[in-house]
């Protein structure tokens, strides 16, 4: 099996990590602190001395407005009634709920258990890096770097009067400040600060305030009317139950949701408005995702085969491929119940749609591969996902699941060297959440060194790592250290 | 600089319970649109891994392709494979000698060698930093308490011998639970409810419920439509505490059939067989015991209906054979008494009232009975009271002795008839008592 690896490594093109690792032993040297740690390590082919790189901001280009092949006016993207009901002068009052910016916990890690000298290494975008707009808030975004853009919407959002201790009192709402605040709560999101989140969109409601409509601000715009909120906004504050827990609630409100794109949606059907009635469409899509996912938090299997096949899968113009990640991603989920049968039959359908005479693509191998871990044959599993690979080098998913396959086949020194191999090609992109709560659970099992080779990794996510969505002591399972 | 434990072993025995990965995604899906200030809210380097040129779906759909290590002992069920990953690892700078692994699993009643590869067996030695490890696996057959008893022993340099046991404890639970309800019917059929309920604590899929007719029986399962398709509409997936029915229509073999004393003494009809998954495809499969039809007879009487028609020209008369039989310990003597009610809504007429001869325990009597059918359709002859007159005027009333369907005279498109043998049984219990099964791991 190691003999495999080293194979498929071989292929890749050679990198400086490579001339790293190839070097004789001199270049293991053992981690401080822990005599037994460097001379143990298996291979010992990821010592962070040996790493000389830092983060790199990937480079980022402004596109213009790009991709949406439906294009539709403003007056369609931002149609929502003003709600009637509800009380008039009740109005949106958002302040941030942070003095200070966002701490970062990988920061805080890392003086607590290496020492701050050690953060002289960590070398991530700051506020300061950027222009003090949304071309440097996209670029932040762009990089990974979401606490520091989080930051940003709080010096813009501060701006508008709308910055720390200003929750309750009076604020005026532009479609900018609101994308601000949008953005903001998304980030938050993204990097799992629930908390803060919830306390700061609560003010929003559902932003069924006649304060985010245009018909509150009549000589503003020239009497326009619509939601100034996007619709984004709305999904996310919808959806947000589901990350307190609480799907039942997001069940609720993104149901409520669904119901109003549809008659929007029907709206436009009868106005024959094409390009609008498919916006519209997507759009309702898009909450039944949503509503997919709370499903599957609920464990609502039934309701989900519904939704798949009586709306999702019916659209017409469904091009082949939308079809296929449809049938895919609903294969996995029969997986996740352990219907394998069910599973196959999806995964069958999706490959069929592949083109003819074409070889079996990532997503197939991926799915074919999730199969044989069902079926308990992880050594064949491990085959499928090395297929996979060929077709992706350096896919950290495909890395991870592979590494997974060989702890189940008895390989737990393969599995380990193959994640700290992967590290080494590309430590940016491989030092993920999930390949690093795998990694640091292969450390436990294999010796009682595990605390020094997870200090080692710490080493490196501070090199690297902008920004982790889970804590750091759950991914390197820090906790359990003693 | 070491600090030396003088409990300290030169060795670490890790173990580690290998449930299947779970299945997760990204984080948070949060999306926006173009028209957004961010138009995108994944970095570089987090597009969907395996989606390539993807719309909208792949994104948002939170079905992950990831494998994620399991990050606790979790549950464990009865006919679930307990595996699990041994591994010891040498700890000092030096090599440790005679190094040998063994894994026991104790339960409340038996105690299982679990074999390591051959590694493990021979004493090795583990060179500084080495490890042995391997996966044990065993499919647990008794629910209750386990132990895991792992032992290491080696030689120190001074060359002691040395050992370091570690125990690991778990409960294995009851995934499910199952009800049977037998119904005898007529012409020897017996049909066979079972009712499986998931006890665990999250879903799962019946993947194989399979009743395994034991030799002297025959079985055809009622659980699928015309088509091949599966009554069950979602894919057999039970959620925590629901339960599902399967229907099976059991019928002796030919060779006991025919004789109601050979009929009497097999009762064994088969077992239930099923294969349940769970999370990713982690299986488990139990069988019931022996499952055992009603008695035959409930120590009364038998009623067969022999040579009947099931179609007669009206205006004709319906005659049909009966067979009676004493299924009870004591002597019967019956009065046989066919009623037919004398008025315009009556579908028939004709009645009976004779006794039949004194019938010992196991003694049968034939008898014919007629009717003149006056209406067209369906008839119902019934009822049928039989009264034994040694017992204090037991009575058994039939409520539907035989159907027979009234064509007008005119009709002759099927000319062949059809031969009725009807069984009927009388009883004081109810036929249809549930029963919990005992469940085993095969």
């Amino acid at each position: 099996m190691s003999n495999k690896i080293s194979e498929y490594f071989a292929n890749d093109p050679p990198s400086f990590f490579d001339e790293l690792t190839n070097k004789p032993k001199s270049k293991e040297m053992p981690a401080e602190g822990s005599p037994a740690a460097g001379s143990t390590s298996s291979g010992g082919n990821m010592m962070s001395n040996t790493f000389t790189g830092f983060f790199q901001a990937p480079e980022y280009v402004e596109t213009p407005e790009a991709e949406d092949s439906l294009k539709v006016g403003e007056d369609v993207r931002s149609l929502w009634e003003l709600p009637r009901e509800g009380e008039p002068g009740k109005l949106i009052m958002p302040g941030i709920h942070l003095q200070n910016d966002l701490p970062d916990p990988i920061s805080i890690a890392v003086t607590q258990h290496l020492g701050e000298a050690e953060l002289a290494h960590r070398k991530i975008l700051r506020v300061d890096d950027v222009t003090q707009d949304e071309r440097g808030l996209r670029t932040l975004i762009h990089a990974g770097c979401y606490r520091t853009a989080v930051n940003l919407t709080g010096r813009l959002l501060t701006i508008y009067g709308q910055g720390y201790g200003r929750s309750g009192q009076p604020a005026k709402h532009s479609p900018h400040s609101l994308q601000l605040w949008f953005s903001r709560l998304a980030l938050l999101a993204k990097l799992g600060e629930f908390e803060l989140l919830n306390a700061e969109a609560e003010p929003f409601g559902q932003l069924t305030s006649p304060d985010v409509f245009y018909d509150f601000y009549p000589e503003m715009y020239n009497g326009k009317s619509g939601s100034i909120a996007c619709f984004s906004f709305r999904l996310l504050l919808a959806e947000l139950p589901i990350y307190l827990g609480k799907p039942h609630i997001a069940l609720d409100r993104l149901s409520q949701l669904h119901v109003t794109s549809r008659e929007i949606m029907e709206h436009y059907i009868n106005l024959r408005n094409k390009p609008a009635e498919e916006f519209w469409q997507r759009r309702c899509e898009r909450v039944l995702h949503s509503i997919i996912n709370c499903g599957l938090m609920m464990k609502k299997f039934s309701m989900i085969d519904d939704i798949m096949e009586g709306t999702l899968l019916k659209r017409s113009n469904l091009s082949k491929e939308e079809q296929r990640t449809l049938y895919s991603a609903w294969g996995r989920i029969y997986l996740q119940i352990g219907d394998i049968f069910g599973a196959e039959q999806k995964f069958a359908v999706s490959r069929r749609l592949r083109e003819i005479n074409t070889s079996p693509d990532l997503r197939d191998l991926v799915d074919k591969g999730l199969i044989a871990v069902a079926k308990n044959d992880f050594p064949e599993a491990y085959v499928i996902f090395q297929k996979a690979l060929h077709l992706d080098s350096g896919n950290t998913m495909i890395l991870n699941n592979m590494g997974v396959c060989l702890l189940y086949a008895g390989k737990l020194k393969d599995a380990i060297n193959l994640y700290e191999r992967a590290i080494n090609l590309n430590p940016q992109k491989s030092l993920n959440e999930s390949l690093l709560v795998n990694l640091s659970t292969l450390y436990e099992l294999e010796s009682n060194n595990s605390k020094a080779k997870k200090f080692n990794l710490l080493r490196l996510i501070n090199r690297y790592k902008p920004d982790l969505n889970i804590s750091i002591e759950i991914c390197l399972k820090l906790q359990t250290i003693n | 600089m070491e600090m030396v434990d003088p409990d300290a072993h030169l060795v670490a025995l890790k173990v580690m319970r290998l449930m299947r990965p779970t299945l997760v995604g990204l984080g948070p899906v949060v999306t926006c649109e173009p028209t957004d200030l961010v138009q995108r809210l994944g970095h570089a380097q987090e597009r969907p891994d395996a989606n390539v040129g993807d719309g909208m779906a792949g994104e948002t759909l939170a079905a992950g392709q990831v494998l994620l290590l399991p990050q606790s002992f979790g549950s464990i069920y009865l006919g679930e494979t307990f595996a699990s990953y041994i591994c010891v690892h040498n700890t000092t700078a030096n090599p440790v000698e005679c190094v040998t692994v063994k894994a026991d699993l104790q339960s409340n009643t038996s105690r299982i060698n679990l074999s390591m590869h051959e590694q493990a067996k021979s004493p090795v030695v583990l060179a500084p930093g080495g490890t042995i490890d391997d996966v044990i696996r065993y499919e647990v057959k008794e629910i209750g308490t386990h132990i895991l008893v792992c032992e290491v022993n080696y030689s120190t340099p001074a060359g002691y011998a040395q050992s370091l046991r570690k125990f690991f404890k778990f409960q294995v639970l009851k995934p499910l639970d199952v009800k049977t309800k037998f119904y005898n019917a007529e012409i020897d059929e017996i049909y066979l409810e079972a009712q499986i309920q998931n006890v665990t604590t999250s879903p799962f899929c019946l993947e194989k419920v399979e009743l395994d007719g034991s030799e002297d029986y025959s079985v055809t399962p009622l659980n699928t439509l015309p088509n091949g398709e599966s009554v069950f509409t979602v894919k057999h997936m039970l959620q925590p505490n629901n339960s599902c029915q399967f229907l099976y229509c059991i019928k002796p073999k030919a060779d006991i059939a025919k004789d109601i004393d050979t009929l009497r003494q097999f009762n064994n009809v088969g077992k239930l067989d099923i294969v349940w998954r769970s999370n990713l495809g982690e299986k488990g499969r139990l069988q019931t015991s022996q499952l055992q039809r009603l008695p035959f007879e409930c120590k009364t009487l038998r009623l067969e209906i022999l040579d009947a028609k099931n179609t007669v020209k009206i205006g004709t008369i319906f005659t049909f054979n009966c067979r009676v039989t004493n299924t009870s310990e004591q002597p019967m003597k019956l009065n046989v008494r066919l009623e037919a009610k004398f008025s315009p809504d009556s579908q028939y007429t004709g009645c009976a009232d004779f006794m039949l001869k004194q019938l010992q325990s196991g003694e049968s009597a034939e008898f014919p009975l007629s009717i003149c059918p006056s209406k067209l359709g369906l008839v119902k002859v019934a009822p049928l009271i039989l009264t034994n007159t040694l017992q204090s005027d037991q009575q058994f009333t039939i409520d539907n002795v035989v159907d027979v369907f009234v064509v007008n005279s005119d009709y002759n498109n099927d000319p062949t008839t059809h031969q009725n043998k009807l069984i009927r049984y009388e009883s004081a219990t109810s036929c249809l008592n549930q029963k919990q099964v005992q469940l085993q791991v095969v």
